[in-house]
């Protein structure tokens, strides 16, 4: 049997949690982070932190008696001052051996290892995320650091095709400064990913981390630069998205718009790009939301399906963009389902995230919460069960309480909305065909999921659902770099997956070189 | 530990001794599990010639496999017919040309595609009948007195689907109770155990912890150790008042360690600190096995009677093999059948060696490993009526007479429960124990093979 890898790449191992030592190393991790807390967060610009006129207090989501962090926020004018100083910086980046900036990239995956345990700490504290969820997002984030860095040795391996007396080299360029835009729901991983790949193909980088988590992309920063990449190369903006990501967006220099987070956005920023009069196209690539769907098959295995359907669409509150929203099922599994799906919510425990017994945490910030709450009374006539969440943990933190729908109505906003939380909603098909057909009818194409038995619809859906990432007989979350490379198309974003083979190459311009090295009938030796 | 208070082996004996002796008494178990062969149990027979045809057809088996696994969720006949034709007609097997015409033919039309439908059905019933003793003990008690009264005991296991909420796992706890309940009040069982086994508790009872509380989680390990102690709680609590035995069954890898800080915390309590009833399993494919049994005979030597331990090879090896290779990590299991099988005779060694602070219950089908437990057993000289082999209901039943020929007690591990959910359970089992190469082969086998079977690999003569 030949398995088909062109790479010698492995993915990063999980904790194994079963054994005392991993528990216990954690539970330190918690204690050392909370002595740097309230840690202080600067704007960095080649180096120099930034005094800030703006600091804004980050606390525990579940806890919002404590303070994570005091987020300086940057100003356009550091803003403006990021770019120039990335722009002067770029030909010297442009032009150091890959070999170089690869090697910053597996020494940065060497520092998140050797601080798996503070980073947990800071991102359950900070985000309000579950210790198995962010166990595999720091898996992720050094996946990333270490295919990159695998794909670059691939990629800057010059393509030769010389015939007699014609040389023809294919190769890559960079495309230029970069402003990295990342999403707080994975604040390391998602952020570390867009930000590495776009420096280790030679571009300068401005991150612009989202507010709600910007102590953990501050760690991150700082790993970066203790692993050695210049800090001409990368800057740090935390700050209002509203005005400086607004600002860099809109910025002349800025060639490559590295985007995660909602459509709204996401769409906003290629509108503005395509608008721009420049002597280039800025590019856009932008990672948005979805709507996703698990259709449940008449003799799919419900063992299965009610235990993946709930860690796909409660984990980390839903708030994952490849979280689960839609069950779609079969009519004859429909009230099995529906009754043991119930009873499966009930049982979880919510609570501190930090907790390593608790399932369900808070949902980010206040706003959310609003807008969450706001959702569910709009459409309290189709709740079927909700889990019952104590009105003082309400007080203490942002905690909403997830919610399984019950539709008819696959065109109504149940079917239709991203809501982004633990919101889920059952609707039932005549068919697998008919289910498929109302899974595809979103805007969205971005993860899904059947559970079947059979093999034709098992093959009816490899086919016809539009997904970026379908799953077969398992939960639709937690994709891993390289053997699952994530993203989705339709109005889920656009651009090459990340962690896959195409995503280094956006940041990069194809040149093809073609000699003539004959001089007069006379022909190097070659 | 000091060395004086093990249990030393009455003579020296050289290995090839050992190994002569261990063959020697895998012959006389062959040889004597002949002669029950035809009588009691002979529709085994004929049912375990008939999964033979499965041997050598893996595209067939693998398809046969998955239909098991897949009937429970199929709620018509119709659907059941349509499923043959996907998994059998449809899907390349190395089913004979002539069945798949006959096939073909009965299924193209309605008619005759019930009658398909319904032998399936049959079929599958009775295989699950084979391996499922019944639906409740009170419907099937008939099946379990009759065992007993051919010399084997029980221990019963509630079989089921996954539990996956809190309120599925009350279900469980009060199946537990009720089965306790049903057990103890069994006037022809009490008075057959009377007569012929005078030691044996009540009844003897196989508890699944992840059935009792639905949030196991290793992370979480000591809220899951102290709610499940919690669960067990009213179990323990009701087994004792009516002197029954309980068992915590093994499951998977990761919630190992639960099971073990949960049987030794709750072990320890007041109330059953001087119970002599209890027992726990190990499981000899895990590469911790020898280290988890030091910390089991150090715990029993600590009590007033001894712990029971199941010594089984273990169930789990494709699930826990998938399951590392996905999370990257190390496989907790030996990856050779054979080393599992050394390390069940080295296990089976330290259980002997702590005679008398550990009573063994030997949990194998293998007439090799049985064989040398015997053998080393008689080395220590640990009476016969210490310890135990574990059969499963429905397995190996010529060789559970010849066990118990032997003055050795054989007691079957007897599950209860639908039959129909409980088939997705037996179909895993069923996967998970084809690859184990042993005893289908081991039942099967002329009398020149099982000879081979009766060597471990590394003791093999060239």
């Amino acid at each position: 049997m030949s398995l088909h890898h062109n790479s010698n790449f492995q993915n990063e191992t999980l904790r194994d949690f079963s054994r005392e030592e991993e528990r216990s190393i954690l539970n330190k991790g918690f204690t050392s982070i909370r002595n740097e807390f309230p840690i202080q967060v600067f704007p960095i610009i080649s180096g120099k932190t930034k005094k800030s006129s703006l600091v804004v207090p980050v606390f525990n989501p579940a806890n919002t008696n404590e303070k994570i962090a005091d987020i300086h926020y940057a100003s356009v004018a550091d803003a403006e001052e990021a770019t120039k100083e990335s722009l002067k910086f770029f030909e010297t980046w442009k032009s150091t051996k890959p070999e170089i900036r690869i090697d910053f990239l597996k020494k940065a995956a060497d520092i998140l290892r050797s601080q798996k345990a503070e980073l947990t700490a800071l991102i359950s504290l900070e985000v309000g995320k579950g210790v198995k969820d962010i166990d595999a997002e720091i898996a992720e984030a050094i996946d990333f650091c270490e295919f990159y860095a695998k794909e670059a040795e691939n990629i800057f391996q010059p393509r030769k095709r010389d015939l007699l007396g014609e040389e023809n080299v294919y190769t890559y360029i960079p495309r230029g400064v970069t402003l990295v835009v990342a999403p707080w729901n994975f604040p390391l991983a998602i952020l570390c990913g867009m930000t590495v790949a776009p420096l280790v193909a030679g571009n300068p980088v401005i991150m612009k981390p989202a507010e709600q988590s910007s102590a953990i992309a501050f760690k991150l920063f700082n790993i970066l630069i203790e692993a050695g990449i210049p800090s001409s190369a990368l800057h740090f903006l935390p700050g209002k998205g509203e005005e400086i990501g607004a600002y860099l967006v809109k910025h002349p220099e800025i060639r490559t718009i590295n985007f995660t987070g909602s459509r709204a956005v996401g769409l906003g920023m290629i509108r503005e790009a395509a608008s721009q009069d420049l002597k280039f196209v800025k590019k856009v690539v932008a990672e948005m939301g979805g709507k996703n769907a698990m259709i449940v098959d008449e003799d799919a295995d419900l063992d299965e399906a009610v235990i993946a359907s709930i860690q796909s669409a409660f984990g980390f509150q839903g708030q994952k963009c490849s979280a689960l929203s839609r069950i779609i099922l079969l009519e004859s599994k429909y009230d099995t389902f529906k009754s043991r799906f119930i009873d499966a919510l009930q049982s979880l425990k919510p609570g501190l995230p930090e907790d390593p017994s608790v399932k369900v945490g808070p949902v980010i910030d206040s706003e959310s919460k609003t807008r969450l709450d706001s959702i569910a009374s709009q459409f309290s006539s189709k709740i079927i069960s909700k889990l019952k969440i104590e009105e003082n943990q309400k007080y203490i933190g942002h905690f909403v309480e997830p919610i399984i729908f019950e539709s008819e109505d696959p065109t109504s906003p149940l079917g239709q909305t991203e809501f982004f939380g633990p919101y889920v909603t059952l609707f039932k098909a005549k068919n697998f065909e008919d289910a498929i057909k109302i899974a595809n009818n979103v805007d969205y194409a971005l993860t899904g999921g059947i559970f079947s038995r059979n093999p034709k619809n098992i093959q009816y859906a490899k086919e016809k659902f539009e997904v970026g990432n379908l799953y077969i007989n398992r939960g639709i979350t937690g994709a891993v770099v390289d053997r699952q490379p994530f993203g989705g198309y339709k109005l889920s974003g656009v651009g090459a997956k990340a962690g896959g083979p195409d995503y280094l190459k956006q940041f990069l311009e194809p040149i093809s070189i073609t000699e003539n090295t004959m001089r007069r009938g006379f022909i190097p030796e070659t | 530990m000091k060395a004086t208070e093990e249990n030393e082996p009455k003579a020296v004996t050289s290995s090839l001794d050992l190994q002569e002796r261990i063959l020697e008494k895998g012959r006389e178990l062959f040889r004597l599990s002949d002669s029950f062969e035809d009588g009691f149990f002979s529709t085994y027979r004929l049912f375990s010639k008939s999964l033979l045809f499965l041997e050598n057809r893996p595209l067939l088996k693998l398809q046969a496999f998955r239909f098991a696994d897949l009937f429970p969720s199929l709620s018509s006949l119709s659907s059941i017919s349509r499923y043959i034709r996907i998994y059998f007609v449809e899907t390349p097997t190395e089913l004979p040309k002539w069945i798949l015409l006959l096939l073909s033919i009965f299924l193209s039309n309605r008619l005759s595609s019930v009658v398909v439908a319904l032998g399936a059905k049959f079929g599958i019933r009775l295989t699950a009948k084979f391996f499922i003793l019944g639906r409740t003990y009170g419907s099937d008690r008939k099946k379990i007195i009759d065992r007993y009264k051919n010399g084997i005991c029980s221990t019963i296991d509630i079989l089921g689907e996954a539990v996956l909420s809190e309120k599925e796992a009350e279900r469980y706890i009060s199946e537990y109770l009720l089965l306790l309940e049903e057990v103890s009040k069994d006037k022809e069982l009490s008075e057959i155990r009377n007569s012929q086994f005078p030691g044996e508790p009540t009844g003897n009872v196989s508890v699944k912890c992840s059935s009792l509380y639905s949030q196991l989680d290793p992370l979480a390990h000591e809220s899951s150790v102290t709610h499940l102690m919690e669960k067990l709680r009213p179990i323990l609590h009701s087994a004792v008042s009516k002197n029954i035995f309980i068992n915590l069954d093994m499951e998977q890898y990761e919630t190992k360690d639960i099971i073990m800080d949960t049987a030794f915390r709750i072990f320890s309590e007041p109330e059953f600190e001087n119970y002599p009833h209890f027992g726990i399993v190990v499981q000899a494919y895990l590469k911790a096995s020898q280290q988890d049994l030091q910390k089991v005979i150090e715990y029993s030597k600590k009590r007033k009677y001894p712990l029971t331990v199941r010594l089984v090879k273990g169930a789990y090896w494709e699930y826990e093999m998938t399951q590392s290779a996905q999370k990257g990590w190390e496989p907790p299991v030996f990856l050779r059948k054979s080393d599992t099988d050394k390390n069940y005779e080295e296990c089976s060694v330290l259980l002997l060696k702590s005679y008398p602070h550990i009573r063994p219950a030997f949990g194998s089908h293998n007439i090799r490993s049985l064989s040398s437990a015997f053998v080393r057993a008689a080395e220590y000289s640990v009476p016969e009526n210490f310890f135990e082999v574990q059969m499963l209901y429905g397995m190996g039943n010529s060789y559970k007479q010849a066990i118990r020929s032997l003055g050795i007690s054989v007691r079957e591990y007897s599950p209860i429960g639908e039959v129909i959910p409980g088939m997705a359970y037996l179909v895993r089992r069923l996967l998970e124990n084809s690859t184990n190469e042993g005893f289908l082969k081991n039942i099967n086998a002329n009398s020149k093979d099982r000879e081979r079977l009766l060597y471990l690999e590394n003791t093999k003569q060239k």
